[in-house]
Parts: C-alpha cells; sequence; structure tokens
C-alpha cells in the first residue's frame, strides 16, 4: 500500500489527510499525524468524504449537445472524442469574441479546486481581453 | 482570516463566534475552539440557531436572522460610553473615531431589548466579555455576509476589533471561516472580477506588471460578478458562459430563474468531474481530473498553502482542470499556456504575486506541511498573524473605523448615508455602511427562512452524496425541513409529516423536523439536495451594493402540511437530481 499526504477537499480548514492506495484505488483515508491543522483528527467527511473519486457516475468522455450529428441547442448530450470537445470549444470562444466583443464571455471559477487551476482559467479570460471571471465565494 | 485557527486553542481568550455553525460546518475549527475552552477561554455565540457552540458558550445571544448591525452597533455603543476601547490603539493606528461615536450613538442595549426581547444585560455583559479580554477572536462565516448588507456587518465586526485592539496579536483578529476548501485560494488567485493575483484591475501599476509576465495588456474594466450574470444574459450582453467545477443551478439563488436565463445563452460550457445538475443544461461538458488524481496547492482560511497530491490515476484521456484550461487556451491561439506541470504555474504565480507568495516554492510547503502568506522569500517564516507591525493594507497605513447606521426600510439606506456624510463631513474616498432586511415578513408570507449545511454533507452535494457512508450512513434522514416549534404549533405540523415551502419564487417539499434551536418563526433548510434545494426560493434580486452579494441567508415563506400524494406530485415538478439512487430521485428539468 502506498500512502499521499493532501489536504481535504472539503471546508476552509485545510486538514491534512494521509491516503492509502492500492491498485490504483484510495481504501482509506487517516487523519496525519502530529499536522498543525487538524493534529490527528479528522471530520467525517475528511475521513469518509473521498469515495466519490472511483464512483462508476464520473464523467470519463467529453459531451456535445448534438442532433443529427450537429450542435443544437435542442439536441441531446452525446459523447465525443477530446479533440473534438477542445476544438469546439476554443473556437466557439474565439467567435464570440470576434462577434459580440470580450465582455460576452464570462467564466466561473471554483473555490473548490487548486489555486493553478484557478490561476489558468482567469488568465485565459484576461488574456481575451475580460475581467468577466468571479467564482462562487459569495455562496 | 487575520490569525492562525490554531491559535484559537492555544491564544485566544475570548472567543466571538457570530453567524456560524461552527461544529456542523467546520468541525475541526470548532475542535480547536472546544481546547481553548478546556483551557479557560471564555465563548459569546451569536445566531438565530441554538446550535451546538451555542449551548457550550458562557453567552448566547439568539437574534432574529439579520439582525446584526443594531446589536453589534449597541455593543460598540457600550464599549465607548464605558471606555472600554483600547486607546493607545484606536489614537496611533486608527481613523474615524469620531465617525462610528454618532453613528452608534442611537443604538442602545435598551434599544435592542425593546425591539428583539434580547435582555439589554445579556449585551451589555457580551461587550464587556469581549472588550475585556486580552485576546479576543472574532469569527464569522456566510451568516454575516449572504445578506443585503453583509458587508456593513463586516465594517461592524471590524469596528469591534480595532477598537479594543484585538489586531495584530495571537488568539484575537477577524476571521471569517471559509466554507470551500481553497475560496481564499480562488481570490488570491484572481478569479474575481475586480481583482487579478497582483491586485485591483483598475490599478495601472497592476496591469503593467502583469504585462511584463503575460505579454499581454489586460483590461482596466472591472467584469460582471456572478450575480449580476443572469440580468446579463437576458440583456443578451453574455453569450458564452463556461463553468468550472461549480454547481450553481444549485448553489445560485431562485433556481428556476437562473436555468430560464441560461437557457439563452448561444453557449454554456461546464467543466466538472460529474453530470451535476448544472452539467444537464450545458451545451458542452468536459470532464476533468478530481482531487487525489492531480496535484497542485489550496490555500486554507488561515491563508496557508498547502500541498494537494496525485494519489491515482484518472481514467484514459481525463487530466486535470488547469490541462484542459491549457488545452483551449493553445487552440485559441493564446501565448504561455505550455505549462506541463501544476508547479510550473505556481512557480508563475510566485512571480506575479512576489510579496505573498515569492517564497513558497513547492519543495518548502510540502517540507513544512504548509505555510501562511505573506511570505516573500525563502528565509521567510510565513505570516500566520496578520497586522503584527500595527499598519495596515491601506495607503495611509491606519486602520478605517467605518460608521454604519441602520434603515428600517431598506429603500432609505442611500438617503441616510448622505445625511450622515453630510453631517460630519465624511471625505468622498472614506466607506461608510448602513444596514436594512431585505425583506420582512408579512401576511402571504410569515416565516423567516434561512439556509446552512449539514455536517456529513458538502454544499450541493455533488460529492458527498456520492460517498456511501454519508449518503446512505450518516444521512440516512435526506432532506428536511426544520422548523421552530411555534411554525409546528399553529400549523399543526408533526415531526416526519410531509410540508411544502413556498414564496414568490419556488417551493420544495421535505419531511418536517421540528427543530427547538430555532428561534421563533424561522424554517431552516440546506442547500444540500436537488430534490429539496433551499436556494429555490432565495433572494436573487436584492444584492449588497457594496459587493453585489445577494441575500442567501434570508428570504420570507409559507409553509403547509401536505399529503404523501401532493409530496410525490411536488417532486416530480421540481426534482432534478443526478443522485439517482432512490424513487423520485430522477433527472427532469
Ligand atoms: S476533515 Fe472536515 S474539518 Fe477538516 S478540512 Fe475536511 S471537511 Fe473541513
Amino acid at each position: 500500500m502506498e500512502k499521499f499526504q493532501t489536504t481535504c477537499p472539503y471546508c476552509g480548514t485545510g486538514c491534512n489527510i494521509d491516503l492509502l492506495v492500492k491498485n490504483n484505488k484510495i481504501v482509506k483515508a487517516e487523519p496525519t499525524k502530529g499536522h498543525h491543522v487538524n493534529d490527528g483528527e479528522l471530520c467525517l467527511k475528511g475521513l469518509y468524504g473521498w469515495e466519490y473519486v472511483h464512483s462508476p457516475r464520473r464523467l470519463t468522455k467529453p459531451l456535445i449537445r448534438k442532433k443529427d450529428g450537429q450542435f443544437s441547442k435542442e439536441g441531446e448530450l452525446v459523447e465525443v472524442d477530446f479533440d473534438e470537445a477542445y476544438d469546439f470549444v476554443a473556437s466557439k470562444m474565439k467567435t464570440t469574441v470576434e462577434k459580440h466583443g470580450s465582455d460576452s464571455i464570462m467564466g466561473f471559477s471554483s473555490a473548490r479546486c487548486t489555486n493553478e487551476d484557478n490561476y489558468a482559467f482567469q488568465k485565459l479570460f484576461r488574456m481575451q481581453g475580460t475581467n468577466n471571471i468571479d467564482h462562487c465565494a459569495r455562496l | 482570516m487575520t490569525n492562525d485557527l490554531v491559535e484559537f486553542a492555544t491564544d485566544s481568550e475570548v472567543l466571538f463566534l457570530i453567524g456560524t455553525n461552527t461544529s456542523e460546518c467546520h468541525p475541526i475549527i470548532a475542535m480547536q475552539m472546544l481546547r481553548g475552552i478546556e483551557r479557560g477561554a471564555k465563548m459569546i455565540v451569536i445566531d438565530p440557531k441554538e446550535t451546538d457552540m451555542a449551548k457550550k458558550a458562557d453567552i448566547y445571544i439568539q437574534t432574529p436572522v439579520g439582525y446584526n448591525i443594531p446589536l453589534l452597533n449597541a455593543m460598540i455603543n457600550h464599549i465607548i460610553k464605558e471606555d472600554l476601547f483600547d486607546k493607545e490603539f484606536v489614537n496611533n493606528y486608527s481613523n474615524g473615531l469620531e465617525y462610528v461615536k454618532y453613528a452608534v450613538a442611537d443604538f442602545t442595549p435598551q434599544r435592542v431589548e425593546k425591539e428583539t426581547g434580547i435582555p439589554a444585560s445579556l449585551v451589555i455583559e457580551a461587550a464587556e466579555m469581549y472588550a475585556k479580554a486580552g485576546a479576543a477572536a472574532i469569527c464569522y462565516t456566510m451568516g454575516m455576509t449572504q445578506f443585503i448588507d453583509g458587508t456593513s456587518n463586516i465594517f461592524s465586526l471590524s469596528n469591534l476589533a480595532i477598537l479594543t485592539g484585538n489586531l495584530g496579536k495571537k488568539g484575537a483578529g477577524v476571521n471569517p471561516l471559509r466554507g470551500q476548501n481553497n475560496v481564499q485560494g480562488a481570490c488570491d488567485m484572481g478569479a474575481l472580477p475586480n481583482v487579478t493575483s497582483a491586485g485591483l484591475v483598475t490599478d495601472a501599476g497592476v496591469r503593467e506588471h502583469i504585462k511584463s509576465i503575460w505579454g499581454t495588456e489586460i483590461s482596466s474594466k472591472p467584469g460582471f460578478t456572478l450575480t449580476q450574470v443572469p440580468h446579463k444574459i437576458e440583456e443578451g450582453k453574455v453569450k458564452f458562459l463556461y463553468v468550472f467545477g461549480e454547481n450553481p443551478v444549485m448553489s445560485d439563488p431562485w433556481t428556476e430563474h437562473f436555468i430560464e436565463a441560461v437557457e439563452k445563452l448561444d453557449i454554456m460550457v461546464v467543466q466538472d468531474i460529474f453530470l451535476t445538475e448544472t452539467a444537464q443544461k450545458a451545451d458542452v461538458v468536459l470532464p476533468a481530473a478530481s482531487w487525489g488524481e492531480k496535484d497542485g496547492t489550496f490555500l486554507n482560511t488561515s491563508r496557508r498553502v498547502a500541498y494537494v497530491s496525485k494519489a491515482v490515476e484518472p481514467a484514459a484521456g481525463v487530466v486535470p482542470d488547469w490541462k484542459v484550461i491549457c488545452n483551449i487556451a493553445q487552440r485559441i491561439g493564446l501565448k504561455g499556456f505550455d505549462y506541463y506541470k501544476a508547479e510550473e504555474i505556481w512557480d508563475e504565480v510566485r512571480k506575479i504575486n512576489p510579496k505573498f507568495f515569492g517564497g513558497l516554492s513547492y519543495a518548502r510547503i510540502i517540507k513544512e506541511n504548509g505555510i501562511s502568506w505573506p511570505c516573500p522569500d525563502e528565509t521567510h517564516p510565513g505570516t500566520p498573524v496578520l497586522y503584527e507591525d500595527k499598519k495596515s493594507m491601506l495607503p495611509d497605513g491606519k486602520f478605517k473605523l467605518v460608521p454604519v447606521i441602520y434603515a428600517d426600510d431598506k429603500k432609505d439606506r442611500a438617503s441616510l448615508e448622505k445625511k450622515l456624510i453630510d453631517h460630519l463631513n465624511i471625505p468622498s474616498d472614506y466607506p461608510v455602511g448602513s444596514g436594512a432586511l431585505s425583506e420582512k415578513v408579512n401576511e402571504l408570507y410569515p416565516c423567516l427562512f434561512t439556509t446552512g449545511r449539514k455536517v456529513y454533507h458538502y454544499h450541493t452535494g455533488t460529492m458527498t452524496r456520492e460517498c456511501k457512508p454519508l449518503e446512505m450512513g450518516a444521512d440516512i434522514m435526506g432532506p428536511a425541513i426544520e422548523v421552530s416549534i411555534d411554525i409546528a404549533e399553529a400549523r399543526d405540523l408533526e415531526e416526519n409529516c410531509y410540508a411544502v415551502v413556498e414564496n414568490k419564487r419556488g417551493k420544495i417539499a421535505a419531511k418536517v423536523k421540528i427543530n427547538p434551536d430555532l428561534r421563533h418563526g424561522t424554517i431552516f433548510t440546506t442547500f444540500h439536495y436537488a430534490e429539496a434545494d433551499g436556494n429555490e426560493l432565495s433572494n436573487a434580486e436584492d444584492t449588497d451594493p457594496l459587493s453585489g452579494m445577494n441575500p442567501l441567508k434570508m428570504t420570507i415563506a409559507a409553509i403547509r402540511r401536505i399529503s404523501e400524494e401532493e409530496f410525490i406530485k411536488v417532486r416530480e415538478e421540481t426534482d432534478m437530481h443526478m443522485h439517482p439512487s432512490e424513487q423520485y430521485r430522477t433527472v427532469r428539468r
């Protein structure tokens, strides 16, 4: 079994957790002993809140709303490959900015994701000339 | 937070908790507080709900939802009148004492008693306990900020701390307990419409500095706030919305309105780990690696940068969020997105904001188990306590005491503020606050309605509801509508009967739980459950003029008992649940 020390993904306390991993699966979470923040304790969410990582309902393929094989607001979400999804989002973002101006795009960033994710996301919007970026700290 | 949460255990003499249900929402912070109490610290709790912490407190004040400013002003009034404030601190390090003195003059503990029934003696006792402590820590959460006077609530709290010299020392401070793991980080990384990771977008120096690293000029115009977005979509201004790692369909107020708005977008992209209630509405859904499948850093509520470790491999093709973003940026043709690992992004952040993060390399963060910013260089130990030099971050280095007044009618706030400014000759760049209730109960909607969390679930439940020990074990009860005893008695509601709560925005149905801890006339529910999400009813029309925040913590509603048939009917109409593990939990809207 391998052990990885990490930080809890739930509330802002930032407890440290030792994740025990077997065959690429998390099997147990333990409080990091003697850690400054949580000193060997965790709440229920820290102890049992990791199971979602291996949930069968996790998304593994991109989806685009399509009708008769074409993008359509009336369509259903269908699986596509990664390249198609990335190309589609990039071209829509680009043409929206060209047609309606930089401030016609808006991003909701995530107070649950990492600093690095958040930094990259706001850079994506600001580099296209808008400050239309917020996250749900307010919520 | 100005201070380190561990100081609650080691240094605080008084803990002042207002609008926080700490043992449910931040259990380990509550543990540190209880360690402090074992050591001999005293605790004051102010909340409409008699929480577990309230039951353990030395003083508990049960306020009506939204009644914070009159109470805090009365405490400040008493502290000034009785000369209990820290003259050395106030004279040397702050401005605005005269303004505050004037603003609180009308607010007495006796007035609080008259308006709410809270005994004046209790208000005085709390004010004195706080003011006389050597180190007293104020802690709060959304129970203070999610109102139309949230910013003014915080002005009042910081007034208390400045007046009593409770800044810049261990065990003291003004401490927002952040509800989500990386709220602090998202703010510090610049995921805000007016602030970048280097400072305000309106500051030419900040823009120049960013340009020197990105090679591109950024806009000086602040962007839209999240709460403005539904209107901006309806006005046709926003055409493309990209949501990542959030579930606004459930977490935003007034669900119905938000859903109608996003349907008018040209494109909505949702990047997430599950097909959330929001992703179901999207035009493009992008999967990404989750926590445990990627490395990076979080910033906790004490500003502590901590390492997040990759423990397992994601499914084939699934990459971390930052990589998805870079893939798109590169296809658009943007430069500066060729990072090959998370650490490279972090090193750019350190260049963008060297004052805060310069000394925080991954190696050091891991070795020292996390360090609080500011940490400008590799030899700097980090800053668990802000303001130890007694200097604020404002240009003149002084702390501002902000006058906060209260309006009986929300429409009068601006005119009352203006009257105060004119009367005291307050300079135009000096902040002034005011409070008011966003809605008042009436005949049609006679109950106050508020929302919160439960210990075993988190936010909109996207993650915790996928964890069997939490969803099926601890939380076997599922969503419930909690009511105060008087509401139950007046409407013949029994424990576990079905009820519907509604107002002009929406309705939810669930089983009833009679909660004697709630102040009379109050209904409480959570926003964890798509099948009965409290935010269906939340107020999205009123905002805090200073922050743009909606008053999610208070609205008005009516409640009535319903039969099981009617319950099923309401559920069928309103359910949009992504966790269909039982009957009536299917995707509908
Ligand atoms: S273990 Fe509990 S208290 Fe600690 S960070 Fe996680 S959710 Fe918060």
